[in-house]
């Protein structure tokens, strides 16, 4: 009876565990596979069904103000496997100094660094079923047949990322069978926490109070507790755990739901016109593996980042077949003549920018046509490349999930997404548009073209990736952080937090492979507590 | 010095007119002097569209003989034709190589200029000018 329907159970009864885990998303699955066959006896809380149930999700809504943001009922899902039930699949490890502290990023800085994370991060690779070796570079020159591209003093260097197969990709479904044949692992589909009791102190946590559809309540009780909804729902229901005291649970320094961090993409961000056209482009271009994809990124070496003190930031290739090709009698030609007959006539053209885009093009296009009439292939398609930009935001305590004033079916209040990014942010753009195009330049690449938007961020939808992080954040310093670097609430012993909520800065790599990462590192730990 | 500017002068206009290949100097093949040939036509009115963009940022700029002493430079010179200051003496093929340092030099100290969202070298714009102004 590895899953129990909680509507079933009878009203009032207790759930009696070790640990007590909130949520069966990638964090909560990854904590309770990682006990498995093990005496541990886990209590693996959801709150939705192994598949999608509209009244659970609708338990999801909130408010969005600050940045526009698509509904919190759709950017997050309550079910068997949480959010990776829509998760595009990537992954890859943070970079090295995505954990240090760095004095050009505010509140930057883990308790811990990659080393800490690096053996956790191979069994969350193989628990998405990726090989861990498909991450080095020569990996994936071998089985592409192709090499990164070289820049001078190797100021970008190449990453290569993966994406997880769709059988993999939705976790609960994939791990499913695991938690059904677990002699120890009970998962409870349809229980939703509303409540997390502490004793007067809040220093233990002593019960979690559960609510049905139907109107059931019923209470947990273990050694241990881990909250692992979701970088939205791990405050919220932090929050609302607030009898003891008036701010909630683990938030005496006005901590919880602060930092609410999302990765940003400008885009039309920029183009990329190589020098060669025969710029050998497979090393970044999807490839399929057995088990899913992979490719090649882009990223800023810790060099550059440190010296025009960079965020961390990626860049993702698409390659397209622009529209200035084939022969002078094209596009590159036509905007020359506009151009020569606007500037005849003293005025500024129209659309300069796009013309001199035709021009830069249709010089190199120029320029290779030779080449190309000498091999007979006249009408050869000029490629550009577009380059989507991700890049971390800066921790900004004003960026936050709080409670509403709006109540769900059990009368919990809602909670409001105000997500903000600050002019730091929008200034490592324009330092980060100035950068791409000087490496390539100066590399022999090829040119970048930049549509910067006017005034950063502030006038653009930065492209929400559901990536939702920091809002309880990790620091030893309780003053600085809700979890120290055991993912432990300062504020009560027994009360753990896992997912990227826990995030005190985000890097540029999509989360989940890190979220499971530290799931891993959270299991052995509560398993060393027990020892 | 003004006697070698106007030797230099033909050198120059032909390191123009194979403007488009310099990022490919390291991958020239022997038939790489023919192909900026082939491509001489069209370059030019590329190049001259550039340096007119960039002439409308620097007019100051806009005079052929301006243009050309801050193109020879003694320390352009020095990388131009590193034996005696005389462009002659120097290959198309080396040339075109010479000016491929010059504007990874102008990436390295922030030589550059924005034209239509694209960051270019201050040299090649300089000789886009020049070719604008011919």
């Amino acid at each position: 009876m590895a899953f129990v329907d909680t509507r079933t159970l009878g009203d009032g009864e207790v759930i009696e565990a070790d640990i007590c885990i909130i949520g069966a998303g990638p964090a909560g699955l990854a904590i309770a596979t990682a006990f498995e066959g093990d005496s541990t006896r886990i209590a693996l809380l959801e709150s939705g069904d192994n598949g999608f149930d509209d009244d659970t999700q609708a338990l999801a809504a909130g408010e969005v103000v600050g940045i526009p943001y698509p509904d919190l009922d759709v950017v997050r899902l309550r079910m068997l496997g949480g959010s990776s039930n829509h998760w595009g699949g990537n992954i890859r490890p943070m970079d090295a100094l995505d954990f240090e502290v760095r004095d050009w990023i505010p509140n930057s800085g883990w308790p811990f660094g990659l080393e800490e994370l690096q053996p956790y991060y191979k069994r969350a690779a193989e628990f998405c079923g990726v090989p861990n070796e498909a991450f080095e570079i020569a990996s994936q020159q071998a089985a592409v047949g192709a090499s990164p591209w070289s820049f001078a003093d190797d100021a970008i260097a190449t990453q290569v990322f993966q994406t997880v197969g769709g059988e993999a990709r939705a976790l609960g479904a994939y791990h499913e069978e695991t938690l059904e044949n677990s002699s120890n692992v009970t998962t409870y589909l349809f229980a939703n926490v509303v409540d997390i009791t502490t004793d007067d102190l809040s220093s233990q946590v002593s019960e979690l109070t559960i609510r049905t559809l139907n109107d059931k309540t019923l209470k947990a009780r273990a050694k241990h507790y881990v909250l692992a909804a979701g970088g939205i729902e791990n405050p919220r229901i932090l929050l609302l755990a607030n009898k003891t005291r008036a701010a909630g649970l683990g938030n005496e320094n006005d901590l919880v739901g602060r930092y609410f961090m999302e990765h940003l993409t400008s885009p039309d961000f920029a183009l990329l016109f190589p020098s060669d056209p025969q710029l050998d482009f497979r090393f970044y271009k999807d490839f399929e593996a057995d088990w899913g994809e992979t490719w090649g990124m882009l990223t800023f070496s810790e060099e550059v980042q440190r010296s025009a003190g960079l965020v961390n930031a990626r860049f993702q290739a698409a390659k397209i077949t622009n529209e200035f090709n084939k022969n002078i009698d094209e596009p590159g030609m036509q905007s020359l003549t506009k151009l020569v007959q606007a500037g005849s006539s003293g005025r500024v053209p129209d659309e300069l920018e796009r013309h001199l885009a035709n021009v830069i093009a249709d010089i190199d296009d120029v320029a290779q046509s030779g080449y190309y009439r000498l091999f007979h292939h006249p009408n050869y398609p000029l490629v550009s490349i577009d380059l989507v930009v991700i890049s971390e935001q800066i921790p900004n305590p004003d960026s936050r999930v709080y409670l509403s004033q709006e109540k769900d079916r059990f009368g919990q209040n809602r909670c409001v997404l105000d997500w903000r990014l600050t002019d730091l942010d929008s200034e490592n753009l324009t330092r980060i548009s100035d950068q791409i195009q000087r490496q390539f330049g100066r590399s022999e690449l090829g040119r970048v073209r930049i549509q910067l938007p006017e005034g950063g961020y502030k006038n653009i939808n930065p492209h929400p990736h559901y990536h939702h992080m920091g809002t309880t954040r990790m620091d030893n310093d309780p003053k600085r952080g809700v979890v120290d670097a055991n993912c432990r609430l300062h504020e009560a012993s027994n009360l753990y937090v896992a997912g990227s909520s826990v995030f005190p800065t985000v890097g540029n790599v999509n989360p989940t492979l890190t979220i499971i990462a530290l799931a891993y590192r959270l299991a052995d730990h509560l398993k060393g507590l027990k020892s | 010095m003004t006697a070698v500017l106007s030797t230099n002068r033909r050198v120059l206009l032909t390191a123009l007119l194979a403007l488009p290949a310099l990022g490919h100097a390291s991958q020239a093949s022997p038939h790489k002097e023919r192909d900026q040939l082939t491509g001489l036509f069209s370059n030019r009115q590329s190049a001259a569209i550039l340096g007119q963009a960039y002439l409308q940022q620097q007019p100051e700029e806009a005079d052929r003989q301006k243009l050309e002493n801050l193109l020879l430079s003694p320390g352009n010179l020095q990388v131009l034709a590193p034996e005696d200051g005389n462009l002659d003496q120097v290959g198309t093929r080396n040339l075109k190589a010479a000016f491929q340092t010059l504007r990874r030099r102008d990436f390295d100290e922030g030589n550059v200029r924005q034209i239509g969202g694209c960051m270019l070298s201050v040299t090649e714009l300089r000789l886009c000018a020049l070719v604008a102004l011919s």
